[in-house]
């Protein structure tokens, strides 16, 4: 049998050899699928690297820890309680995790009303460890006026530029923020602008104020406390797991409901739905294009077979059964598209990253900056390498290889020999 | 010999003390202008009063009735127009409840809401909640005390105390000196631009003191703006329990 199959394949090199032009003209639509599949596959993933990069780090973290009613609250009285801080931090600094913790920095996200002379407004303030939060945060970098919150800031804040010019502040004036403290009372609390910045995105413009945590804790009675533990990954391919490795961490806290640890799939379910969305939109695109690729492939491999009708009615007198003669359709058909696959998919990776590696500047298509569900449209796109993606491009086009020789690999074992061996050519 | 020193030296600090007293005409700024304040309330008070609010996109009067108990207890409840009679702001201690009669629902008013404005006017939730803290909060300095506008005056201006949670740069205060009516407080940010002025007339007797029957608060970004309170009857010191101020109160109706 192995003899047998042997045989068969050298047959199908021989025959794809054997017709060249053929050959390279199938292949060629699969290597052009393949191409375009890898110049896609990363550019895609790299926006959606951006999204979530921005997005986690002007917010809470690829991974946070809270307590479970804080997300719908945002109230002071759901912080985390002391004890699950302690363990928090013990859990973050055990080995087989800390490794894969680029930094965690604590919270004390709440919201507020944010006065001036001018008018009120309400804002969204996070008490902050300047320190580490400056590593945290892509918000420092994005600085229009001023400076970033400094560890020895008391009375410091650092505003969003909408938030600035609907209260008329600028850099060192005086204005008041006031919300519930820990002891349920109404407080209020004097800040000067040290900073303002603008990230592109409206909601965090309008709204978002950093102070240093020191300030927060004074002005709310809170202590030290922090409402979430905010933590970055190195890869975000580790999220799902570091997430799993915490919570059996932390399983004790969580279990009386002191504690969640959530990834921001959970926490930002919107920007979760955008990359999903438009991960199918994707998928929907390619489905598109390989199914016209695989039916132009059907269309010349079933020539191919119809084409050397004759010759496979010669191979079959000479002894060569039905299902061996599909078997060799089928053999030609999958070496053509591994091939074609693995030089498509090296054409595409070589373009993308050869051209494109630094970032794909794609501002000219649009005007203005525009950003959704707290992202920010990067104009530049920079691609991004994962095996898993080659891994799955390969396996796309290898089936779509096999299914478009099925039919003429089928057609291919119902050849009558007698009526195929009666005509000279 | 040591314990004459000591006598004589608590003898002079009681003589600087006299005399710097009497230089104030007895009454330091401080105390002048927690006086006012306290002249506006009594411990206990009810009326009713007339809220005109004129904005650039609609005008509206609101007539409605206001108890009072010192600083930390007072309702308000509108009687006209009756589109909206019923609706009601409590407010014991540190919180405010709102009471709309159509929905039949008490709202909390969140931390976040305190400084939106109240009723739509120029007043906000905070300028109802805060008892005055002007003589907790500023620094007050007597900046002009003599003749203006034909009468004898003081003018004082108050600035924020360095880390008090205060949005005004200074205000300044006028205070008629014969009988301690406030005149006008006009509100500064840092840059000393006016962000607000509250003017105080029609000095009346109502319930058996003088008070200021009009408040004038006029925004100085919208020259067209302004919120006036007319306060139709007042009556101080009346029987009120701590007990009234309740969320049953707040949903009777009339």
């Amino acid at each position: 049998m192995s003899k047998r199959f042997h045989v068969v394949s050298r047959l199908a090199v021989r025959n794809l050899r054997r017709n060249l032009r053929r050959s390279v003209l199938t292949s060629l639509a699969m290597i052009i699928g393949g191409t375009l599949l890898m110049m896609s596959l990363p550019l895609g993933d790299g926006t959606h690297e951006a999204w979530i990069e921005s997005a986690v780090r002007m917010g809470g973290g690829h991974v946070t820890i809270q307590s479970p009613e804080f997300r719908s609250s945002r109230k002071i009285d759901d912080r985390l309680p002391a004890d699950v801080r302690v363990a928090s931090r013990t859990a973050l600094s055990r080995a087989g995790i800390a490794e894969r913790v680029l930094i965690a920095t604590p919270q004390l996200t709440l919201g507020g009303l944010a006065s001036s002379a001018a008018g009120a407004r309400p804002a969204q303030i996070v008490g902050v460890d300047p320190a580490s939060e400056a590593r945290f945060t892509i918000l420092d970098e994005k600085v229009t006026e001023g400076r970033y919150l400094e560890p020895e800031d008391r009375l410091a804040a650092y505003v969003g530029a909408g938030l600035v010019e609907s209260l008329e502040l600028k850099v060192g004036s005086r204005f008041v923020v006031t919300t519930q403290d820990a002891e349920g009372e109404i407080a209020g609390q004097l800040l000067r602008v040290v900073g303002v910045f603008r990230s592109g995105v409206p909601e965090i413009d309008e709204s978002l104020i950093h102070i240093p945590l020191e300030t927060a804790g004074e002005w709310l009675h809170s202590g030290d406390d922090v409402t979430n533990i905010a933590i970055l990954v190195r890869q975000s391919g580790q999220v799902e797991g570091l997430r799993r490795d915490l919570g059996r961490e932390l399983a004790g806290p969580i279990e009386v409901g002191a504690a969640t640890v959530m990834g921001w799939r959970e926490a930002m379910p919107a920007l979760d739905a955008a990359v999903r969305i438009d991960d199918f939109g994707n998928y929907l695109f390619q489905g598109i294009l390989f199914t016209i690729i695989g039916l132009g492939i059907v269309n010349t491999v079933l020539m191919s077979v119809l084409h050397r009708y004759r010759e496979f009615g010669v191979l079959q007198a000479l002894g060569l059964t039905p299902s061996q003669t599909g078997t060799l359709v089928l053999i030609e058909g999958l070496i053509l598209t591994a091939l074609s696959g693995v030089v498509g998919i090296a054409l595409g990776l070589f373009i993308t990253f050869y051209f494109w590696g630094d970032g794909l500047d794609i501002s000219g298509m649009w005007d203005e900056e525009w950003s959704f569900s707290g992202v920010v449209m990067e104009p530049v796109i920079v691609p991004y390498f994962r095996v898993a993606r080659v891994i799955q491009a390969l396996a796309f086009m290898f089936a779509i290889g096999v299914l478009a020789s099925l039919y003429p690999a089928y057609r291919a074992t119902r050849i009558d020999v007698a009526e195929a061996m009666k005509f000279e050519r | 010999m040591k314990g004459k020193r000591i006598t004589f030296a608590v003898g002079v600090a009681t003589g600087v003390v006299w005399v710097s007293l009497l230089a104030y005409g007895q009454e330091t700024p401080h105390d002048i202008v927690d006086k006012v304040d306290r002249i506006l309330r009594g411990a206990s008070s009810h009326g009713t009063a007339t809220m005109e609010v004129v904005t650039e996109h609609w005008n509206r009067s609101i007539t409605m009735e206001v108890w009072s108990l010192g600083t930390e207890y007072s309702l308000v409840r509108v009687t006209q127009p009756a589109k909206e009679a019923g609706t009601a702001t409590l407010k014991a201690e540190k919180d405010i409840w709102n009471y709309l009669p159509k929905v039949d629902r008490t709202i909390k008013v969140p931390a976040s809401m305190m400084s939106g404005a109240w009723m739509g006017s120029h007043f906000t939730n905070d300028d109802l909640v805060k008892e005055s803290r002007l003589v907790e909060d500023f620094d007050i300095e007597t900046s002009f005390e003599g003749e203006r506008d034909g009468a004898e005056v003081w003018e004082f201006t108050l600035i924020p105390k360095p880390e008090a949670a205060v949005v005004w740069g200074s205000i300044e205060y006028r205070v008629r000196k014969g009988d301690y009516m406030p005149l006008w407080a006009r509100y500064y940010d840092e840059d000393h631009v006016l962000a607000r002025t509250m003017e105080f007339s029609e000095f009346r007797v109502m319930g058996g003191r003088k008070v200021p029957a009009v408040m004038h608060m006029q925004p100085a970004d919208k020259p067209g703006e302004r919120t006036t309170m007319l306060y139709d009857d007042l009556e101080f010191d009346i029987d009120l329990e701590q007990s009234f101020f309740s969320l049953q109160t707040l949903k009777r109706r009339r």
